[in-house]
């Protein structure tokens, strides 16, 4: 057992729980992180490997996907990269894992410090959207996976439910920017 | 005090009363009410005070294009200037004040200006103080700059918080009078994803203002229905209170809702403004048109606008100027206001009508005017602080004075053709209607419809709308059926107008331009002075540059001067129209971002601790960094830097540096990669070991710096500087796409997944050996200088452990994941207690790569080559690499080049500054005598004084050479002897050791 | 400005950074007899054209592609979008 612990990106060992107006804002810290890229004329391989693994092929452009038990999603990133996430609790390994997994196909990087991910549920999700990024979010179907601009951050904005339910995926370092841009313009939509 | 001039009907709720002060005073209104009607309710004509001459004005208009009646709003640092009074709605508790006067509104100490207007004519600041050249900033700029400006800032922060936002759609609508309607009630019922924005607080435009019946019901009432109907739709939004600002590229909009400007306060977390950026397929500019007004002598009076202000003060607010109301018109649409005004029981004291055979509309059984006077004009007006009369010149030359205590004037209507002029456009002149319409070529993505296309009246306006929409939606792929068109009544068609621009009467002067007091008399001496061109006009006699943008004035103005020049108006032309359309607040471009929000911030993983330690932070980029830890009793910051480098250099230290770009490089071509963007050699660095790496650009120049480790096969991890991260990415991400795009390798930024911390100083090995699992020998023949390994620490963390140094000691930098950081580096304290380990900061660094001679930021500054740093021996000319050519060039290798060398004072209690020039010994400050310049320097505590580095012509074969470090800013010349740039260590026993 | 990404769609210009004319993926050859010359002028010698231009973007706020936009720099339109990685390869790059 490692002698250290861990504590998230915004400085505290408990997650960020806010619900603003409609807008409910939860950091969710348990999901390990790792990229996935793929060495180019592999995409079969690695894909035989994916469905193997994961029980999913890697998703498309603009998209996500997620196992039924929910212990491995992936979202795409870029022409033939993903990231790949897992729970933490029994895959804080994860690149060691996907190492593993995609050997000889794919070059693996560990993410899981680089990201702090908020899940944002809420009926106003997207007039709250609005006030963040230039992205059509209202257009997104579930699984859609779009990368973006928050407050000059670069995020992941991926949709779980269409106009109520998003992931965000910011850089750990100025993740309490990141938290002043959703809380600020979940307060200014907020009713009441 | 009772609203003496409130009339009959009207679209104000009389239900409940709104209390507000003007300059003091009390008065009451009804909401639904601007502060301009409820003055006027209240009989108060006088708003405010012209900018030059401080002339007395009222309202000239019901509108945002409003000149005269600007007003400061709210108290404190709620505080507003320049406010139009026009379009502030009421609420209650509102406190307004009169603005460009002193001591009152009634009695203007500078109303002298006008007195001296003789003098103070277009152009009176270009020639007046012009001599002598030095009394300018001393004297009359600092004059000029107290006697200029409207209204007065807070000069306390803003209290509110402005929201930005993005919205995208179909087809937007600008504007929601009765062609903007039709559009959003077609495209609507279509199916399509629509935005209505209005300025206004109402939807309706001219509906609300006019008396004319749609299917049987009042205007406003058949808004009211179309405004429900389209809010019940999930495809529309409706967006009140929201101006259009700006046309951009590729159907881009910029929108700014007053969210809570109708509030005393935002309620809280609540923006006051939201500036939003609207991405379309398809607009559709139906922002309606502008009455423009005739410039005849005095026509700037308190009680004189424009006729169809009257009319909306009179139809929409109930409210009147006057009881006793003349009108002046060069077309029919001037004559509604007399009927509308009369219906409501104003006496009508006279209509002059400068045509002399008025067609059409009248005479009107319905318009009963106690004179009616046809080819005539006015030529002159009384009445200080309100009008009390006009003089009529009549057909026959015969001059007529007759009371009055407002006048409605009316030149022809202007089509709102701002926004279709945003990307350049030129509006074109019609004849037909005299008036500028948007032109054929609009910003892509727009039409025009009704009145801002030309078309004025209502049933044009409600058909031009819904075929628009029609044809927008078509070239989107979307068949929207015509909406029906109500059938109206009561306008009639005609609109009979005779082009008259301006009247003259002797010396008397008549406005064009109100706001920046701008007359007729300006632009004739712009004229004669040779400022023809318009864009010359306007800027010689600011003629529409003030708030309102001169959307009112500008036509007339160049009317004018067309008739000067000879030229029609069409060949005059328009100034350029830009954006933002209406004056928008600083802070709505602000947004979010203001105080600690200014722009993100990057943390160390540290950063929590470091805080509870009392670090003063740095920004370095986005990211805040410890600069130095002070000590209890540590009064100064070179005291705390001093103590961290000794401390580090005698035992160990410890310092995040987090903040370096991280960049894992992988593939089966990465070190084919790294050998090509790095100039030297990399094709063979084995695994487990780290490099120093030079990056240049293609012109030789150095791009940045760092070293990359190799810690498996085919996986790199590279190091950038902290500034370059994102730079250097993207010059990567380049080389791997365009240049060698089938080279097998992947570049991914792990800058933030990895807290990294430097441990430098003799004992760090002892230190680390505290923290790195058994298993793993730090010895220095298994783990030497240069060497890196996966390893793990406390206990099975992951982790990777490089042996660099910056700082010249033995020292390493060890990575784990950033979530274990703050444990990290509270362990590393912890543990190094028994060594006195130190935390040191970005300054202390800083400190010992100067004693160290390693290139930074300060040397690697854009202009440098390797060959400059010392490197040039490195670019090596086997392989191909970024910059390697280039740098071949025979200017960069002059024997005289500039390169990096040590100095010290010559007299240790000397010291110098960086940005020095170094100059011959006893030469003179010359640009001819310059040598180079110093581009890094501290003091160093470990040798006792200032030491530097710079670069300095054939540097390296000058060592002992003395020169002068002069710095002409601080007055300072330095005596400076030429040494290496490695004060300690120079031959590297320490990081090996 | 909107750019119309070849695999994303239209992308407001926020989320891309500028590099320059296109011409700089035609890097000359370094074992060229003229490679100074040529490097010097595929560096520096640029044309200016008001109207059509070819130039390079970068997606840094999103996928990380290098584009070719095609632009007209009097009207601003875009008339072509395409993957640089792709022109390169047209134009015979690869290793």
């Amino acid at each position: 057992m490692v002698d250290l612990k861990s504590i998230g990106p915004l400085g505290k060992a408990e997650p960020f729980s806010q619900t603003i107006g409609t807008i409910q804002i939860m950091e969710n810290p348990s999901y390990a992180l790792a990229s996935v890229a793929c060495t180019a004329g592999k995409e079969a391989t690695l894909q035989a490997a994916a469905v193997r693994t994961f029980g999913f092929s890697m998703p498309d452009v603009g998209q996500s996907a997620r196992n039924e038990n929910g212990d491995w999603g992936a979202f795409w990133t870029g022409p033939g990269q993903f990231m790949v996430e897992a729970p933490m609790d029994h895959h804080e390994d994860i690149s060691a894992h996907l190492i593993t997994t995609f050997q000889g196909v794919a070059a693996i990087t560990e993410q899981t410090g680089g990201w702090i991910r908020f899940d944002v549920e809420g009926e106003d999700c997207i007039e709250w959207l609005h006030r963040l990024c230039a992205v059509d979010t209202g257009k997104l179907l579930a699984g859609s996976a779009v990368r973006t601009v928050i407050e000059h951050l670069g995020v992941f904005v991926i949709c779980d439910a269409p106009q109520t339910r998003f992931r965000i995926y910011g850089a750990s370092s100025s993740a309490h920017s990141l938290l002043h841009a959703l809380t600020s313009a979940a307060h200014s939509i907020a009713r009441g | 005090m009772k609203q003496i001039n409130r009339l009959s009907g009207g679209q104000i709720d009389r239900s409940q009363t709104l209390s507000f002060t003007f300059d003091g005073k009390a008065y009451c209104g009804h909401p639904g009410d601007t502060l301009a009607s409820a003055l006027l309710a209240n009989n108060v004509r006088l708003m405010g005070r012209s900018f030059k001459y401080h002339r007395p004005r009222g309202p000239l208009s019901a509108g945002s294009e409003e000149p005269n009646a600007l007003v400061e709003l709210r108290e404190g640092s709620r505080q507003e200037p320049n406010t139009r009074a026009t379009t502030a709605e009421l609420f209650d508790g509102l406190v307004a004040r009169s603005q460009n006067r002193w001591p009152s509104l009634t009695f203007d100490v500078m109303g002298v200006n006008d007195w001296l207007s003789p003098f103070l004519a277009a152009g009176f600041y270009y020639k007046t103080f012009m001599w002598p050249k030095q009394f300018w900033e001393r004297l009359y700029e600092p004059i000029i700059r107290r006697a200029a400006g409207l209204g007065s800032l807070s000069m306390e922060p803003d209290p509110d918080q402005y929201d930005k936002g993005f919205l995208h759609c179909d087809l937007l609508i600008i504007g929601a009078g009765p062609a903007g309607l039709a559009a959003a009630l077609t495209a609507g019922r279509a199916g399509a994803r629509i935005i209505l924005a209005d300025e206004d607080f109402q939807l309706g435009g001219r509906l609300n203002s006019e008396t004319f019946q749609l299917d049987n019901k009042p205007g406003s009432q058949w808004v009211a229905q179309a405004r429900a109907e389209l809010e019940a739709m999930d495809n529309v939004r409706v967006m009140a209170r929201t101006a259009i600002t700006g046309t951009f590229d590729h159907g881009v909009y910029s929108a700014l809702e007053r969210v809570s400007d109708h509030q005393l306060a935002p309620a809280p977390g609540k923006p006051r403004q939201t500036l939003w950026r609207i991405t379309t397929k398809r607009a559709l500019l139906c922002a309606g048109a502008i009455e423009r007004a005739i410039a005849f002598p005095n026509n700037d009076r308190p009680g004189i606008m424009l006729a169809s202000a009257l009319r909306a003060y009179a139809n929409r607010y109930a409210v009147t100027p006057g009881r006793c109301v003349a009108l002046f018109t060069n077309n029919d649409d001037g004559l509604r206001t007399a009927k509308d005004l009369a219906a409501k029981g104003v006496t009508i004291a006279a209509i002059v009508d400068t045509r002399r055979d008025t067609p059409a509309l009248s005479p009107d059984p319905d318009i009963r005017a106690e004179h009616h006077f046809r080819g005539a004009e006015i030529v002159d007006t009384r009445g200080h602080l309100g009008l009390k009369s006009i003089t009529v010149r009549t057909l026959e030359g015969e001059l007529k004075t007759i009371a009055c205590d407002a006048l409605g004037v009316s030149g022809g209507w202007n089509p709102n053709v701002h926004l279709a002029s945003h990307q350049r456009q030129r509006p074109v002149w019609r004849d037909d209607i005299s008036a500028f319409v948007p032109g054929d070529a609009l910003p892509a993505g727009m039409m025009a419809a009704g009145a801002a296309q030309g078309d004025f009246s209502t049933q044009a306006c409600l058909h031009g709308g819904t075929q628009a929409a029609r044809a927008a939606l078509l070239e989107l792929g979307i068949e929207a059926p015509a909406m029906p068109i109500p059938d109206q009544r009561g306008e009639g068609s005609a609109f009979g107008q005779s082009a008259v621009w301006h009247i003259e009467n002797g010396r008397r002067r008549a406005w064009v331009d109100q706001q920046n007091d701008v007359t007729v008399k300006d632009i004739k001496l712009s004229h004669q002075e040779g400022f023809r061109a318009v864009e010359h006009l306007k800027r010689y006699t600011t003629l529409g540059m003030a708030t309102d943008q001169g959307k009112t004035a500008n036509v007339t103005g160049l009317a004018v001067m067309a008739e000067l020049t000879g030229q029609t108006i069409a060949q005059t032309g328009t100034t350029m129209f830009r954006p933002p359309y209406a004056p928008t607040a600083i802070g709505a471009f602000a947004g979010r971002h203001r105080d600690e929000n200014f722009r993100p911030v990057r943390k160390t993983p540290s950063h929590k601790w470091a805080q509870e330690r009392g670090a003063i932070f740095v920004e370095t980029g986005m990211w805040l960094r410890a600069q130095w830890f002070p000590r209890p009793g540590e009064t100064h910051w070179r005291e705390s830097v001093d103590r961290e480098v000794l401390a580090t250099r005698r035992s160990v230290g410890v310092c995040d540096v987090t903040t370096l770009g991280k960049i894992d490089i992988q593939g089966g071509d990465a070190a084919v990669f790294l050998n090509r963007v790095y100039c030297n050699a990399f094709a063979k660095l084995p695994v487990g070991k780290v490099r120093y790496g030079l990056m240049l650009r293609e012109d030789g120049i150095v791009m940045d710096d760092g070293t990359t480790a190799h810690l498996t096969p085919n996986h790199y991890v590279m190091t950038t500087t902290t500034a370059n991260a994102g730079s250097v990415f993207r010059h990567l991400e380049f080389c791997r796409q365009c240049l060698w795009p089938d080279l097998d390798v992947h570049i991914i930024s792990t800058t933030d997944a990895w807290a990294q911390f430097a441990i430098a100083g003799p004992n760090a090995r002892n230190l680390l050996r505290k923290i790195v699992d058994a298993q793993f020998d730090l010895s220095n023949e298994a783990f030497p200088f240069m060497a890196c390994a996966d390893i793990t620490v406390c206990n099975g963390l992951r982790a990777r452990l490089f042996r660099i140094s910056f700082s010249g000691e033995l020292a390493y930098e060890l990575a784990v994941p950033t979530g274990y950081g703050d444990a990290l580096i509270r362990e590393l304290m912890a543990q190094g207690e028994e060594f006195d380990v130190v935390p040191y900061g970005t300054e202390a660094l800083g400190v010992m790569r100067i004693e160290k001679g390693h290139a930074a930021g300060n040397e690697l500054n854009g202009t440098t080559s390797a060959l400059n740093l010392g490197m040039g021996r490195m670019v090596s000319k086997k392989k191909d690499s970024i910059g390697s050519i280039l740098s071949e060039r025979e200017g960069m290798n002059a024997d005289d080049a500039l390169s990096l060398t040590g100095f010290k004072p010559v007299d240790p209690t000397q010291t110098f500054a960086a940005g020095s020039h170094f100059i011959p010994m006893g030469g003179q400050e010359i640009a001819h005598n310059d040598q180079g310049y110093m581009t890094s320097v501290c003091h160093s505590p470990t040798l006792g004084h200032t030491i530097g580095l710079g670069l300095l012509k054939a540097g390296s074969q000058r060592m002992g050479e003395r020169l002068l470090a002069v710095n002409p800013l601080m007055g300072q010349r330095t005596e400076v002897e030429v040494v290496s740039a490695h004060f300690v260590d120079p031959e590297g026993e320490r990081l090996r050791g | 400005m909107i750019i119309e990404h070849p695999l994303l769609g239209p992308r407001d210009a926020q989320e891309f950074t500028y590099l320059g004319d296109a011409s700089m993926i035609d890097r000359p050859d370094w074992q060229a007899d003229d490679a100074a010359d040529l490097f010097y002028k595929w560096l520096y010698l640029r044309d200016n054209p008001a109207g059509e231009h070819r130039e390079l973007w970068f997606h840094e706020q999103g996928d990380r592609s290098w584009l070719v936009v095609t632009r007209n720099t009097v009207t601003h339109e875009i008339s072509k979008v395409e993957l640089a990685r792709d022109v390169a390869r047209q134009a015979g790059r690869s290793r």
